[in-house]
């Protein structure tokens, strides 16, 4: 096996693999910045390019590309509100008020380092962990999923601030939202009032840039100004995020860890990874009310996640020739153009191409973070420009992000709506957050315990792993609640 | 009279009245659709009821909720969030100038992607970015000029060349047959 | 500051205006008023020569090979003649310079966007000076971009890729379809995938035999990505022909199905012989059944359904036939001039005679089995006409499915 490992390090750090992973990196971060374009799209055009490569010189390009979507999309999350891919969302909660603070280099330093250690973990989870996996996949069922979002919906409390109530509502709202369109179990199509656009339900993408970057843009021009409010110097802090990782090296193990298992379940995705991390973070931190406000925990946790749950995903996909994820499935295309059949017989004969990949996978994202890093001081003057330039800047890069998700121009109308309904969140104090987190996560819940109720009947919560699942959920939920009582009682408060 | 004018009593009453929509789109499917959403929709439909008594009051003490005490120190240092305090010299409107300078904001987002809608995506773009930062923030015609400039090279070369994406064309366009 | 703050004011005015009415415009632009007909039901047919013209037409049109060829291109379909008047010329030049649409009702990287974006380059060669882009329309299970495809100019310059499963919701007159097929411009379809009813190693069926006679006392369990799905309605096609009782859990979108098989979670699936190949490979799985013109021969032993299925029931084989049998299919609006959709299908013909397309398809195990013209037009009529009686019982089967009641 070490001399796969170093066959495969040597290949991928010569010509012409390792121009092409350098040529994928810069494509990787645009895309994952800006918003609208997803990694998937990226992989569909670089495909057609790989006909005839080697493998090894074919995955460095599309592996450059992949891992790095996830590492420019936090910038976007960061600088304005406008998370530049679906998961990274979660970062906007604490990363944008971050930015507010004159933060934003701290922020993005973080993120950034965030990056290569998540994507060291799933990396190594991909290439150490493939051949005992197998049974945990398969232990997995739809029964496992449903506890698994139930116990994501139950941190909407964790990311509703002050107003526990108004939190409750807008995560009822999003679980709505969820249940528009057709419901593949059913048939029914649900809450469309006869539009056609919205059998598929609602779209995440629009709707969170408008909730975030749209209703920003708003109140920039209620205000003028900058992002930073303030005349604060920006831009110095960078390698203090640096440090933040470091200072935090447990929470993002836990964090890269969970994104790595979520990542091992097909269908779960990454946005389930980032919310889960990000309320697991809220709730295993002494001071869970300073989640949403500029803590850079909660910029670390999801940053870590999304990039574990990538290496995650890299696992069924090549030990079953399962895709673990819509990106997965476009890659599993692209082996079979390159030569290889994914399944055991691979995992025997072309070791060193699995070892690649985790070396692509590893070197990409600190060659992408690092430039990032260096010019990380320059991006964080984007903070303070001023509203007249800064206002259309973001207004543009929505709408068109809002519009290339799917070349719909209705999408532009409902990131308006939603642009204006965010902006009236905000000034009323209904949290944000609990929208997308239940609307990413209402259509799992739903959909898998149908499942689960049609496969086995209510006796699904029995099996072992939902049960450990329905305990921790109860617990979850009870936590904050016994500590709001013994607040009240005043008793000074337990810690964590 | 306030209270009917009040944005927060209007987007909690239609937190209610949205909400009793749904309860009742929802009875009118098969059982086994309007299971869950009915699960969901009637406690939040009375939540948010709760919730109209609440910003009812809070309307009445004059719209300035009461903040939850959070006295522990957090080590991390947050920056205390909320600026309240108008210690810059930033213009500080109230009243119906900030509501209506709300209101101009976000008339400014209709009217954009009404340009997308009608004149196209590059043509509103364009527009928009002069009219925004010459017309509206009385930058520099220099300044205006070479920001939109840059900002369309890269969408165009981005977009357009490389990613030959379709930038919607806008609807006079295909009236008139181009 | 006051007259500024006026100006806007009516400046806000205007535009709350203006969007209420082009709330409305779009509203009637995003749903042009629909050319829809209810599918036919030709009573003047009588039940048995509809159901075997159908089925002739398919064997004699359809390309023999399935398996890509490695050489030179098989002989293809002289068909084309008959897809228009002898006179007609393809139009090559008013391609030159133009842009080229290929919509796919698919988001980008699923089966279909990866088909035409294999093609595309080969269809821009031999459409000198054009260009081709790809254009993701998707949702509502390919309606959505099948709508678009329709309702785009017929100028030759847009055409789209959707499912043939199509056929099915036409049938029922599920919700949302703005399209007649019987009415698009018929290009081609660029691959047949035999449909395959698959179980799992550990299930006990060895043969389809077993599998119908189990099911009488106790159904078969497969998985299907919801009610509206191929894998859903293939089954229940399925159980109306063979007699299979099936249990339908849904909700596998993806790939979700291939683990669920893996645990045992459910005994199988229908679905395309080249993306549960894997399972065969693998040994993880046994196909029973196989649904299409001929057999395939990385299939082992499964029989056709056409030569186990009992003859009455010829009228539901054969609309499985077709869906199996026209995979890839692409179209374009109807009214398209004729020298414009010759020069569209030769391009289709010599972009699938490309060697360096087929080798690259073939690298990427994507079946290519084409089809041009009339041949593909004529198949899809053929299955939209049906007698009145099998009508009503595919509305009464498929109408729950697919029409969301």
């Amino acid at each position: 096996m070490l001399e796969a490992m170093w066959s495969g390090l040597t290949q991928v750090l010569s010509f012409p693999a390792l121009g092409l992973m350098l040529l994928g990196i810069p494509i990787g971060l645009i895309i994952g910045a800006i918003p609208g374009l997803g990694g998937n799209l990226g992989l569909a055009l670089l495909i057609p390019f790989t006909y005839g490569m080697s493998p090894i010189a074919g995955f460095s390009l599309l592996f450059g590309m992949h891992s790095v979507v996830q590492t420019g999309g936090p910038m976007s999350s960061i600088l304005f509100n406008a998370p530049g891919t679906g998961p990274s969302a979660a970062d906007c909660l604490d990363g944008f008020p971050m930015a507010q603070q004159g933060k934003a280099g701290r922020a993005i330093g973080a993120a950034l380092v965030s990056s290569i250690a998540g994507s060291i973990i799933g990396a190594i989870g991909m290439a150490i962990l493939i051949p005992f996996v197998r049974p945990l996949i398969l232990a997995f069922s739809p029964a496992e999923f449903f506890m698994m979002a139930i116990l994501g919906i139950t941190f909407i409390a964790l990311v509703s601030g002050n107003s526990l109530l108004k939190g409750l509502l807008i995560g009822g709202l999003g679980l709505m939202m969820a249940f528009i369109g057709m419901d593949p179990i059913t048939g029914v199509a649900r809450f469309t009032y006869g539009q056609l656009w919205l059998f598929d339900g609602v779209k995440l993408v629009p709707i969170v840039i408008g909730l975030f970057a749209g209703s920003e843009t708003i109140s920039m021009i209620l205000k003028g100004g900058s992002i930073v409010e303030g005349d604060v110097q920006v831009g110095n802090d960078v390698f203090d995020g640096v440090k933040d990782v470091f200072r935090n090296w447990w929470l993002v193990l836990r964090c890269g860890i969970i994104g790595y298992v979520i990542g091992l379940m097909p269908g779960l995705g990454g946005e389930v990874s980032a919310w889960v991390t990000y309320g697991h973070a809220a709730q295993s931190s002494k001071h869970p009310e300073t989640f949403g406000k500029g803590n850079v925990q909660g910029v670390i946790a999801p940053a870590v996640a999304i990039h574990s749950k990538e290496g995650g995903a890299l696992v069924p996909t090549l030990a079953f020739g399962v895709p673990g994820s819509s990106a997965m499935a476009i890659l599993l295309g692209a082996f079979l153009v390159l030569g290889l059949q994914p399944g055991p017989a691979m995992l025997k004969e072309h070791l060193d191409v699995v070892w690649a990949m985790f070396w692509v996978v590893i070197i990409a994202n600190i060659i992408g973070a690092m430039a990032l890093l260096a010019v990380a001081k320059y991006l964080t003057l984007l903070t303070v420009l001023r509203s007249s330039l800064i206002v259309p800047f973001i207004m543009v890069f929505v709408m068109l992000g809002s519009y290339l998700t799917s070349n719909s121009i209705t999408d532009l109308a409902i990131t308006v709506a939603f642009s204006i309904i965010g902006y009236a969140m905000k000034k009323f104090d209904y949290p944000r957050a609990p929208l997308v987190l239940s609307l990413v996560l209402g259509g799992i819940a739903e959909k898998n315990l149908q499942m689960s109720l049609q496969l086995w009947g209510a006796s699904f919560l029995t099996r072992p792993i939902t049960f450990v699942l329905l305990i921790l959920t109860i617990l979850s939920v009870a936590y904050p609640v016994w500590r709001a009582i013994n607040k009240k009682n005043g008793k000074p408060e337990v810690a964590a | 009279m306030k209270y009917l004018t009040s944005g927060r009593m209007l987007f909690s009453a239609l937190f209610v009245v949205v909400f009793a929509v749904l309860i009742v789109t929802a009875t009118g499917y098969n059982p086994k659709a309007r299971t869950f959403p009915l699960i969901v929709a009637v406690p939040v439909f009375l939540g948010a009821l709760a919730n109209l008594v609440v910003d009812f009051r809070i309307v009445q003490r004059g719209e300035k909720p009461k903040k939850e005490k959070s006295e522990t120190k957090s080590p991390i240092t947050v920056a205390e969030a909320t600026p309240a305090e108008p210690a810059k010299k930033k213009e500080k409107l109230s009243g119906t100038a900030k509501r209506r300078r709300e209101l101009l904001g976000i008339a400014w987002l209709i009217g954009y992607v009404l340009a997308i809608t009608f004149l196209g995506f590059p043509i509103a773009t364009i527009g928009y970015m002069v009219v925004f930062i010459h017309f509206f923030n009385r930058e520099s015609w220099k300044l205006t000029i070479i920001y939109t400039a840059i900002m369309w090279a890269f969408i165009w070369i981005a977009f357009v060349y490389f990613l030959k994406s379709n930038l919607y064309p806008g609807l006079i366009f295909e009236w008139l047959g181009i | 500051m006051k007259s500024t703050l006026n100006r806007m004011h009516v400046l806000f005015v205007v535009a709350l205006v203006a969007t209420v009415l082009s709330v409305i415009l779009l509203a009637g632009c995003a749903s042009p008023t629909p050319t829809l007909v209810p599918p036919t039901a030709v009573p003047t047919k009588a039940p048995v020569s509809s159901s075997s013209s159908a089925s002739s037409s398919v064997a004699s049109s359809v390309a023999p090979t399935t398996v890509p060829p490695t050489q030179a291109p098989t002989a293809v379909p002289t068909p084309v003649a008959t897809a228009a008047p002898t006179a007609v010329q393809p139009d090559l030049a008013f391609y030159n310079g133009k842009t080229v649409t290929f919509i796919v009702a698919t988001k980008a990287g699923g089966g279909y966007d990866t088909y035409a974006r294999a093609i595309a380059p080969y269809i821009q060669k031999y459409l000198p000076g054009s260009t081709v882009i790809v254009k993701n329309v998707d949702g509502a299970g390919h309606i959505i971009g099948a709508n678009e495809t329709y309702a785009a100019k017929p100028d030759g310059l847009t055409f789209g890729t959707f499912n043939t499963a199509l056929i099915f919701s036409q049938i029922v007159g599920a919700q949302g379809i703005q399209f007649d097929l019987t009415k698009f411009t018929w290009i081609a379809k660029m691959a047949s995938d035999n449909r395959v009813l698959l179980v799992g190693a550990k299930t006990p069926y060895k043969t389809i035999d077993d599998a119908v006679k189990a099911s009488a006392t106790k159904e078969v369990v497969l998985s299907s990505a919801g009610l509206a799905s191929a894998s859903n309605i293939d089954a229940l096609l399925l159980q109306q022909v063979l007699g299979l009782k099936v249990k339908m859990i849904a909700g596998y979108t993806g790939n979700d199905s291939d683990l669920a098989i893996l645990r045992g979670e459910v005994e199988g699936e229908v679905g395309s012989a080249s993306s549960l190949a894997h399972f065969v490979d693998s040994g993880d799985g046994r196909i029973l059944l196989q649904i299409g013109l001929k057999k395939d021969p990385t299939l082992g032993a499964a029989p056709l359904l056409s030569d186990i299925a009992p003859a009455n029931k010829k009228a539901i084989t054969d609309l499985l036939l077709v869906d199996a049998s026209i995979g890839r299919l692409v179209a374009a609006p109807p009214g398209v001039p004729a020298e414009r959709r010759l020069a569209l299908v030769q391009a289709f013909q010599k972009a699938m005679a490309d060697p360096e397309y087929l080798a690259a398809m073939q690298k990427q195990k994507l079946p290519v089995d084409p089809a041009f013209g009339d041949d593909v037009g004529n198949l899809i009529k053929s299955s939209l006409s049906h007698t009145p009686e099998d009508l009503a019982m595919l509305k009464a089967l498929l109408g729950p499915a697919l029409s969301g009641q």
